[in-house]
């Protein structure tokens, strides 16, 4: 080879700028790759209980285990639906879940409003008091709970399911919902009031809108809360017709019960639409949420 | 008994400056209104946390025949036999193990997805929305399909652990040494979403021309990270730590379903342990006093993280 | 001002849902049947029967309740610690054993007499304390020793009738792909049961005819060892197997061999062409032939408001057509309470009935001569004969027992930790006795 250098070939901006958009584009579809692969382990389970539910029982212990249904199968979504009261069970969860959410945030929103409008105690004091409430057990409380019921003669009622489910969302929706309210300049309020709105009007106006995306947030926190409970629902509710849905699948494995893994499986999946279902719908406000409330709180 | 009204805008002369506000009420009124306003939230506060706790704290010193309808004082009997319990101290090891052990891959795993997911790159919205479903699914379900997997008849991951001859335990539930390992892994499984939603929303906030400024600089991706990031998100990271540890330390349902705090107590936690004495062996008043212990620790641990977050508010203010 | 309506308004609301549901239809005579049943295929029979019941009984109602036995324990005290009235329970042999020497049971007997009188009724299925009858036993169920034919076939095995012959069975049986013997080894009560006929085939049992605690014993620590020892031809995770995984491990086909009430009745549901391969061998044998006389008690409460509606409903479920109906789905699980129902069954056209008539007949509901009553027998091992009989006692401790899973907790210990049997056996007899002394307190004051 000779050993003169051969001068560099001049980089036009053009290529250049084409060679770090490529450059750009082949490190965007890396990190693609690594996310889907995150993806794939997270939602593994998930897509095994999927695909479990469509095999008839024969199938599930066969060896090797297949990995799709080789002969698929409705069977255990038939029996869900015509020999457990499993559809009853999702009634009785929306039920619960939207009272839980309605009161909820209502009383969040009147909560918050309260304490940063009226000047009443340290806000502080009231931020991280509000948490307080988290340190408690549930299995602590699962008794007392059960035996305040008792006395008011609220067994088995969903209302009261609801209500002791706020103990555990309230915190958290206080929490987020204080910083969009703290948030919004007085003078918006005042501004509408002269206007000649009332204060609640000026509240619904002024308020309601701008705190829009942590009442979402804790909409949706309070419905997955709901959703997903179980150790209150298994010690307060036992009629079988009010059960929740939490509470309808784990009554088929707990203790002495022996059950089929097809019908177990189909009621997870039919466990876990709704909820993905309300959270793809609400998604983005969730996110953007939680975020202002960290940032402010 | 009215709190300081806020310190009244000054003028160069020293004289107050009052906006034209028109209030239409009297303060008074107005502290009816929001004191009708917090009811609701005092009601519940009181009805369903205050009073639980007062019945908890009750229950601790008295003890109550299965079927008999009178409950005797019994001092802090209660408190030494549960202190004295062979169970005690290894539900308390368990439940720092299963708590800090399940938030630190949480937060680790939590923090890597976040970075991963903040860049750009094709799908990224479907697959952030995607990316959270383990934590939606109740835990019932989620228990039960690690269950299925893993289980002797019927499980994928237990044939091929099997199959493979690999050298680990073919379902870690029924096995004294991974119990606690496979506990712990699907509380991450179903939980670590929730950092990723938390530190995500953080990390959008950070100004990119930090980032850009400190690359034209020549600090490095390390660096970058460690000057820019991470100061960032360490309050934010406190917060949600200490929300963690205590969710994770209260955590029945997790473990319950999975094993039921087997084998042979190795994935007892407090928890469970409290659970042994109120449905098991039908001693409220033991149950009560666990209870009471377990509520000391968490507070103890929740003053030493607001101490944290506060030192930390100050320092990177 | 607004707001103050709009909130006056909202607790109304709140108000207003938490009352009606509180509110109680007028002139029904509302009967609360709180049992341990989750099985759908169960369930459906029992809303069957409230429907049944109804349209022959108007003005009245029946709900049922159901919740695992911890929970419902739990909440048997919470309401008669409050004084609170309760109805039908359908409970595991050692609460119903305990319930009814506390008093808290109102008697049976007239509802036994419309049912045939009490010889009418096969053993071990009514719970008499001092000459009254105050439960009646629904699922009498017996553990028995449930084989593959065709793998012990091929290994040239006879079926098992001694403690070495299973052993010796699940050793050759047991490989990487088969199970020898599908047993639990968690810390639960099926644990416990089995392991408990376990005790007994070998001459001894937990208390003594003086209800003193007697687990601290040789022949306690030798059954315990042989239980342990059956381990480790189970799974690899036995130590987290409870009620489902043996039987599903049997009908799976992945064990040879499994010890269990009603592995046929769950094979037919899941697994039916199996179930021609699946023999019963004889109840198992050491110092003597033993098993279990499993049992859910069916009684009603003393303070129940609806106490007629309550017996009313308990002589309905036992009713020969009405628990045919259950006995058709699970004839293992819930054999016939009385000699007329047994007869009965054999013309029955249930499909469980027909694939495995014979073995019912002729050898699982025969075994029940064997089958021990642990609260109806008190005492009633002799561990000088190695005999079993009547002693007409109940015996209301076994419920810390099955409670505490300490026994459980002993056989975990010697098969996991390898820790000596006689050793863990003391242990779990410390722990129990504590537990025993406080409950005998307990009912002394009362």
């Amino acid at each position: 080879m000779s050993a003169a250098t051969i001068p560099a070939r001049q980089i036009t901006p053009s290529e250049r700028a084409r060679r770090s958009a490529n450059k750009k584009r082949f490190e965007q579809v890396l990190v693609m790759l690594c996310a889907l692969t995150v993806l794939m382990i997270v939602l593994l389970p998930l897509f095994w209980m999927l695909v479990s539910s469509f095999k008839p029982n024969t199938e599930l212990f066969m060896r090797p285990p297949s990995i799709l249904p080789v002969a698929p199968t409705l069977e255990h979504y038939v029996e869900l639906w015509r020999f457990t009261s499993f559809p009853r069970y999702f009634l009785n969860t929306f039920a619960v879940a939207g009272i839980a959410c309605f009161a909820g945030v209502l009383i969040s929103l009147a909560s918050v409003y309260a304490v940063t409008r009226f000047e009443f105690i340290a806000a502080r004091a009231f931020t991280f008091g509000v948490l307080f409430i988290y340190m408690l057990p549930p299995i602590l409380l699962a008794l007392p709970f059960f035996r305040i019921w008792f006395n008011l003669g609220m067994l088995n009622s969903l209302p009261a399911l609801a209500i002791t489910y706020l103990t555990i969302t309230l915190p958290f929706s206080l929490w987020i919902l204080r910083p969009y309210i703290e948030a919004i300049p007085r003078a918006l309020e005042e501004a509408a009031m002269i206007d000649g709105c009332t204060r609640f009007q000026a509240f619904r106006k002024v308020i309601v809108p701008q705190a829009w995306p942590g009442i979402i947030a804790s909409f949706v926190f309070t419905f997955v809360v709901v959703w997903n409970e179980l150790l209150y629902s298994l010690v307060l509710i036992s009629d079988e017709p009010k059960r929740t849905v939490s509470l309808g699948i784990a009554s088929l494995i707990l203790e002495t019960s022996v059950y089929s893994w097809g019908l177990v499986n189909a009621a997870g999946v039919l466990a876990t639409v709704p909820v993905l279902f309300l959270f793809a719908l609400a998604a983005r406000h969730m996110v953007s949420g939680l975020g202002a409330g960290a940032v402010k709180g | 008994m009215r709190a300081a009204l806020p310190a009244e805008p000054v003028s160069a002369r020293g004289r107050t400056l009052r906006k034209p506000v028109v209030r239409k009420r009297p303060m008074s009124r107005d502290r009816k209104v929001g004191l009708l306003l917090l009811m609701p939230l005092a009601v519940l506060i009181l009805g369903l946390t205050v009073y639980p706790i007062t019945q908890v704290i009750q229950l601790a010193f008295q003890q109550q025949g299965l079927f008999s309808r009178e409950a005797t004082f019994v001092g802090f009997q209660n408190f030494q036999a549960v202190f004295a319990h062979e169970g005690f101290e290894r539900s308390l090891r368990n439940t720092f193990v299963f708590t800090f052990g399940s938030l630190s891959l949480q937060m680790l795993i939590g923090l890597s997805i976040a970075l991963l997911l903040n860049r750009e790159f094709p799908l990224r919205a479907p697959i952030r929305g995607v990316m959270l479903f383990s934590y939606l699914v109740p835990y019932v379900v989620a228990a039960l399909t690690w269950k299925f997997m893993f289980s002797d008849a019927t499980g994928i991951l237990n044939w091929w652990i099997r199959a493979l001859d690999l050298p680990i335990p073919a379902s870690p539930f029924g096995s004294l040494d991974f119990a606690m390992f496979g506990v712990i892994m699907v509380n991450v499984w179903k939980n670590f979403p929730f950092m990723v939603i938390v530190f995500l929303a953080q990390l959008q906030t950070i100004d990119r021309q930090l980032y850009e400024a400190a690359a034209v600089d020549g600090a490095t991706a390390w660096q970058r990270f460690r000057h820019i990031t991470l100061p960032a998100l360490i309050p934010i990271m406190l917060v949600v730590g200490m929300l963690r540890t205590i969710w994770n330390f209260n955590n029945f349902e997790v473990v319950y379903l999975l094993t039921q705090g087997g084998p042979i107590g190795r994935t007892e936690t407090l928890p469970l342990f409290i659970y042994r004495f109120v449905f098991g062996e039908f001693s409220l008043g033991r149950g009560a006093a666990l209870a009471v212990i377990v509520f000391f620790i968490l507070l103890a641990m929740s003053l030493i993280y607001w101490r944290l977050y506060e030192k930390m508010q100050e320092r990177f203010r | 001002m607004k707001m103050k309506v709009a909130a006056a308004l909202g607790a109304t609301l709140l108000a207003g849902t938490i009352l009606a549901t509180g509110v109680q239809a007028q002139g029904i005579s509302v009967v609360r049947y709180l049992s341990q049943e989750t099985d759908p295929a169960v369930v459906a029979v029992q809303r069957e029967w409230v429907a049944d019941f109804i349209a022959a009984n108007p003005g009245t109602d029946v709900i049922l309740e159901s919740a695992p036995a911890g929970v419902i324990n739990q909440r048997i005290a919470t309401y008669v610690q409050a004084g609170a009235p309760l109805d039908v329970v359908h409970s595991d042999p050692g609460t119903a054993a305990r319930l009814a020497v506390e008093g808290l049971l109102a008697p049976l007997d007239d509802v036994v007499e419309a049912l045939g009188g009490r010889d009418a009724f096969l053993p071990n299925r009514l719970l008499i304390v001092d000459d009254v009858v105050y439960a009646i036993n629904q699922a009498a169920a017996t553990p028995q020793l449930f084989y593959r034919k065709d793998m012990f076939e091929e290994a040239g095995i006879e079926p098992p009738t001694t403690w070495e012959e299973v052993r010796a069975a699940a050793e050759k049986l047991h490989s990487r792909d088969v199970i020898g013997i599908a047993l639990a080894g968690g810390e639960n009560r099926m644990t416990t049961i089995m392991a408990s006929t376990m005790l007994w085939q070998n001459c001894h049992d937990f208390f003594d005819g003086d209800l003193n605690l007697t687990v601290d014993h040789p022949r306690t620590a030798e059954a315990a060892a042989h239980y342990a020892d059956l381990l480790q031809f189970s799974a690899p995770d036995a130590a987290a197997w409870a009620f489902n995984e043996p039987p599903e491990s049997f009908w799976s086909g992945r064990a040879a061999m499994v010890l269990h009430w009603h592995a046929l009745d769950l094979m037919s549901r899941q697994n039916p062409a199996l179930i021609e391969n699946v023999g019963v061998a004889p109840v198992t044998k050491n110092l003597m032939q033993a098993t279990q006389t499993g049992g859910r008690y069916i009684g009603v409460f003393a303070n129940s408001t609806t106490l007629e509606t309550g017996r009313d409903w308990i002589e309905f479920v036992f009713s020969p057509d009405n628990a045919a109906k259950l006995t058709g789905i699970s004839p293992l699980l819930y054999p016939p309470a009385t000699e007329s129902a047994l007869e009965e069954l054999r013309s029955s056209d249930a499909a469980t009935v027909q694939a495995y008539g014979d073995v019912l007949f002729d050898t699982v509901y025969p075994s029940a001569q064997y089958g021990y009553s642990e609260i109806l027998h008190a005492g009633g091992l002799d561990t000088e004969s190695c005999e079993l009989r009547e002693t007409g006692k109940v015996n209301p401790y076994i419920s810390v027992l099955w409670n505490s899973n300490l026994y459980a907790r002993a056989i975990q210990r010697i098969a996991y930790e390898g820790m000596d049997p006689a050793e863990a056996v003391a242990q779990a007899h410390e722990q129990l006795a504590e537990q025993v002394e406080t409950a005998r307190r307990e009912m002394g004051n009362n």
